[in-house]
This record gives C-alpha cells, structure tokens and sequence, in this order.
C-alpha cells in the first residue's frame, strides 16, 4: 500500500486553525482538545507498505501532534520492506511539537522510519522518537530510523541508526546493548545548557546541546517508563508526566 | 601510490593518534570489550557507524577541496563539510576531540604539503574535524578520494586494536587479523568513493550510534582515562 497524508496548521488571530487537511486509509487525522492525534484506520505498515506524512505550520502557528496508539511493524507477505516518511516544515515564530506513540519492531519486519524537519529561522519544535525493539520477550526485526532537523537551511542533528540482529554491532557498546527501548529528541528553543549523561546499568541517557538553543537527548534502556524516567531528571522538559494514583507515569503526550 | 601517502598511514606519523581508542576505552570500561572475539564485533560496529561517516567524508573532502574541485568557494564547501559532519556527531566532547585530532593531524602536514584546500580547513573556527582535514590533506598529497577512504578507515581500525592491545594485554598477532578483516570492509567502502566524494555534503552517511554518542560524552567527564576518547 502506499499511502500520503498532509497537514497544514495556520495562526489566525489568537488561533492555530487546521487549514488543511488529506488523508487516506491508513491515514487519519483527528482533533482531541489542543491536540493532533494520527489514527491509523488500517493495519499498517506490513512489509511493502511506503507511507508519507507532511506536516506544514505556517508563520506563527503551534501544532501538538501525536498519535492515538503505538505502531506495530509487521512482516510484509514477502518481504518487502516497509517506510514510513514525515516531512515538516515549520514558518518563523512557528513551534511544532511532536511525540507519536513508539514504533515497535516486529520479528521478521523489515522498516525504516525517515523524519526531515526544516525549521525557518526563528522557528522551534520538541521532536521526540521513540522505537521498541521487538513486543515481549521476541527480537526486534531490522529498523532504521533517520533523524534529521535543519534551521534556517543548515542542519542541527542528523542521526541515522540501525537496529535488530543481524546490524554490524548488534549489542554492543557502538549500538545500544541490551536495550528493547530506545529515544532520540531533538528540541530547538530553550537554552540547551551544559551536556549531562547518566548510566545506570543497562539504562543510558544523554543531554547532548549542538547549539546555544537546541539539544538532542539520546536515550537507551531495558523499558519506556525506566528509560524516561531517567531522561527526565537529565532534561525535564523532554517528557512530560502526569500524576495518577499510580504514582508518576510518563505520559507520551504533553499536557496541558 | 604516493610514498607521501605511507607517511599518512604510518601510526607513527605525528598526529596525535595515539591518545585516541575510537571509544574503545569506554567500551573496556562497560565490560562491553574483553578479549579479541568482542573486540572485533566492536570493531565491525564502528566501521558501519561513524567509520562509514569519516570515510564519506574524508572521500567528500578530498574532492571538495582538492585541485579538481568543482566549486571556487572552498570556504563555503568546507563550511558546508564541517555542518553536515558536526550535526552526525552530536556529543559536544566527542566534536571537541574530533576537532582537535584535525589540529594535531594539521599541525605537521601542513610543514609537509600545502593546498587552498588545506588552507581553508585551517581557518575552521576551534579546528577541522579529523575527517576533513584528512580528506583535504590526502588530495594536497596527491591521493585520490578512494585513499582517502582507505586511509580513514585504517585509522579507525588501528585506533581500536592499538588501544586494545594498550588496555586489555591483548595478543597483537590475533588483532593485526582482526584488523586485516575489518579491511575488507574498507575495501569495500572504496567502492563507494566516486558515488561519496561527489555527493551533497547533505546526503553523505548518517548512521550513528546511540551508545557511542553517550559513552563518549560520559567518557570525556572521567578524570582517570588513558585515552581522550
């Protein structure tokens, strides 16, 4: 299946207005409050599938995107790869913040996830992905993610990374040993700071400034709420909890 | 090829290599690297991560900055070069090092070769990245983007097994095997040269990896280290 969708958010006024909006099957867009979730309305990706997303915010204008469920990666008929593309744009003054659910790897799938962010100048965003290598007590299939964001047509972080078996390095220090959860964030506005790195065992997160006012958090761990938990008291502002009678919980979503 | 060049590959050659384990110091530290089996998957890994990268970019450099460049604006190339490589490279120690293994590396060459080329990688603000000064220094020596390849390669691979042999008391017969494997790999990286040397610095290799990146950082904190990275 190949399959596009696309999202135009403009400033009117006070407002930021979806001022445009396509999509098809497996592709669709809902409003919840101040958020913009992706729904997939069809099994997707399976191996084969080509999928593009193009994200738009005009001068000014603010989106919170994120989706309503993680996303399973599975094993095409024949074993054709799968991809996922989602290119942002991003006018001056504009903020896009965006966090989908973790993509998690399937035994056997085949996947790679490219994500191009093009800031304007003046422009800002909290980017965060985050992939499972494997479901429960099963190995990852191959996955390749590809981060990259620009400002003003220079590029800030550009980070490319294989997982799953059968990588060069597979479990090992050059990659990410034993971990099942792995985060990359690029954020780009507030003062980034001074670098921090905190290693726990088999638990490692860095705060990684590139410039005055962006950072990337590189994080690897044995679970999601450890991993993020742990990234938090290195950078708060990467991932948002909420409280519950549960104790702290990290919250994919920002609230608020 | 060039006796210059053998000067360029020679361990020996003043650049500053030997503070250098290419991570492998940290990896011994995380008990991650214990004897030559291990030793070698690292190795592999590197190759494919930020070995893959410094060979782009050094094929990259040396025609970018070389006397058959396309572009008059060396400066604007090498600017361009030293984005692209830094974005790849996100901990802040880790650049610090790459920068100023460019230094070292420049500090003698340019006594020995000199090219526009060599003279804008100077000027990069706090140092070029060692990729880049390679690739620059390799065509003011008369080599090809495919040696400059070969020789980015080989100093990774000989960073990780001299450092090894230094750490863990390794056998340097058994690692001067591994390092003899992990040149096929560089062999094959030279077939890439043409496609790397003439590509948008925008489209060169990426890939990276997330320990590398944060065990390095963590690295340069540490007080008690052989090696700088």
């Amino acid at each position: 299946m190949r399959a596009s969708a696309s999202l135009v958010v403009e400033r009117h006024g006070d407002r930021d207005v979806v001022a445009e909006q396509r999509c098809a099957a497996p592709f669709s867009i809902r409003q919840s409050g101040k958020r913009i979730l992706l729904a997939a309305s069809a099994a997707a990706p399976v191996g084969g599938d080509e999928l593009e997303l193009a994200i738009r915010l005009g001068p000014h204008a603010r989106a919170d995107v994120g989706s309503v469920a993680a996303t399973l990666v599975y094993p095409g008929p024949s074993g054709e790869p799968s991809s996922m593309r989602t290119m942002c744009d991003v006018g001056d003054c504009g903020h896009l913040d965006m966090q989908l659910e973790p993509t998690i790897s399937v035994q056997g799938s085949d996947h790679s996830a490219v994500t191009r962010v093009r800031l304007a100048p003046t422009a800002t965003c909290r980017v965060v992905e985050e992939a499972v290598l494997g479901r429960a007590a099963e190995p990852a299939g191959h996955l390749a993610l590809s981060l990259r964001v620009e400002r003003g047509g220079r590029p800030l972080v550009h980070h490319d990374e294989r997982f799953g078996p059968g990588v060069p390095g597979a479990r090992s220090s050059v990659s990410v040993g034993a971990a099942r959860y792995v985060l990359t964030a690029v954020v780009v506005g507030p003062p980034a700071g001074e670098s921090a790195v905190h290693i726990d065992g088999p638990l490692a997160a860095a705060w990684l400034p590139v410039a005055n006012d962006a950072g990337t958090a590189i994080a690897v761990g044995p679970d999601r709420p450890s991993t993020l938990r742990a990234l938090a008291r290195l950078r708060p502002d990467i991932v948002r909890f909420t409280s519950g009678a549960a104790g702290e919980r990290p919250l994919a979503s920002p609230v608020g | 090829m060039h006796a210059a060049l053998l000067m360029l590959v020679d361990g020996r050659f003043p650049a500053g290599g030997h503070a250098y384990s290419a991570g492998i110091e940290a990896a011994v530290s995380a008990r991650d690297v214990t004897n030559a089996r291990s030793l070698e998957r690292y190795l592999d890994g590197r190759l494919a991560v930020t070995g893959s990268v410094d060979a782009a970019f050094a094929a990259n450099a040396c025609h970018a900055l070389g006397p058959d460049s396309p572009t008059t604006d060396l400066a604007a190339a090498a600017d361009e070069l030293d984005a692209e490589y830094s974005a790849r490279m996100p901990s802040p120690y880790l650049r610090t090092t790459s920068r100023r293994l460019g230094r070292q590396l420049l500090r003698t060459s340019t006594r020995i070769w000199a090219s526009p080329g060599i003279d804008v990688v100077s000027a990069t603000p706090g140092g070029p990245h060692q990729a880049i000064a390679l690739g620059a220094i390799v065509a003011a020596a008369g080599g090809t983007p495919s040696d400059a390849v070969a020789l980015s390669c080989h100093h990774l691979a000989a960073a990780v097994t001299s450092a090894a042999i230094r750490l863990l008391g390794l056998d340097p017969i058994e690692l001067a095997v591994v390092q003899a494997r992990a040149g096929r790999q560089a062999d094959r990286y030279q077939a890439e040269a043409a496609t790397w040397s003439t590509a948008p610095a925008a489209d060169l290799p990426a890939w990276g990896g997330s320990l590398t990146e944060i065990l390095g950082e963590h690295h340069g904190a540490l007080d008690a280290r052989m090696f700088v990275a």
